[in-house]
């Protein structure tokens, strides 16, 4: 089971959007059941990530975070998806 | 009611009023304000949201690059808002905004989309769905190039039901 940490400002608005997308990417990808995804602010990002396998954010995480993060905007807007979802599969497979 | 009905998207209003077509703004934070102001001035948000909104995009952007054009999503936080809606402010020229994520960048934003969220957890297929939505062949442009506030909002609920 991947545990999933996903970040925007408010933890609700675009980390929703991602969530839906990301989803569906992966039960495409044959992770249904496999993964589990939390929603978080980025401010929250910090303590949380030691618990996670990694993180998608759609906003800028600078400092000391405790595991992988992607940045997902490509979720959001479609352009460079196909880079990013490579980024989130080889997270996967760790 | 039936008019209501016909303007609501879930739960979310959507309607012609909401809608305002050749919006001038020289900056993002005077573009937000006007378009803030007319959500405000129809009972949507408290005014408290009009400089909660203008905080929220200092401290974290919200343009998008899409294929089509440089979209904006303005929001905050859900104690501001009175009702669920989707303002759409069609922009007269491009206003530059920073990209979400990555604040270095400038977007050439020609169409706003001020979210007023009450129940964020209810709206995650909404809210995925509309970035779909934002990727369909022409809806942006056909949203942008509406004659009317009314083509505009009908051409944006339109393609919904296509996503």
């Amino acid at each position: 089971m991947k545990k999933i940490l996903l970040a925007c400002a408010s933890g609700i608005a675009t980390s929703t959007a991602v969530n839906h997308k990301l989803s569906k990417v992966l039960d495409e990808k044959g992770y249904k059941g496999q993964y589990r995804i939390t929603q978080c602010k980025v401010q929250e990002v910090f303590a949380q990530s030691a618990n996670y396998d990694f993180c998608v954010a759609t906003t800028k995480i600078s400092g000391e975070v405790k595991c992988p993060v992607i940045l997902g905007i490509a979720f959001l807007t479609g352009i460079g998806l196909d880079k990013v979802v490579a980024q989130v599969l080889e997270e996967m497979k760790k | 009611m039936d008019n209501l009905e016909k303007d609501m998207l879930g739960d979310i209003l959507i309607a012609p009023e909401l809608v305002v077509m050749g919006l001038e703004a020289e900056t993002d934070m005077e573009a937000i304000d006007k378009l803030a102001t007319h959500l405000y001035n129809r009972g949507i948000v408290k005014e408290t949201y009009i400089p909660a909104v203008k905080q929220r995009e200092v401290d974290f952007c919200t343009g998008l690059a899409f294929e089509a054009m440089g979209v904006a999503l303005p929001h905050t936080d859900s104690i501001h808002v009175n009702q669920q809606a989707i303002a759409i402010g069609i922009l007269k020229k491009p206003v530059t905004f920073h990209h979400m994520g990555m604040p270095d960048v400038d977007v050439d934003v020609e169409l706003m989309f001020m979210l007023a969220i009450q129940k964020p957890e209810a709206q995650i297929t909404f809210l995925g769905k509309m970035m779909e939505v934002f990727q369909l062949d022409g809806c942006l442009e056909q949203v942008k190039n509406a004659a009317s506030p009314e083509e505009a909002a009908a051409v944006f609920k339109g393609f919904f039901a296509e996503a």
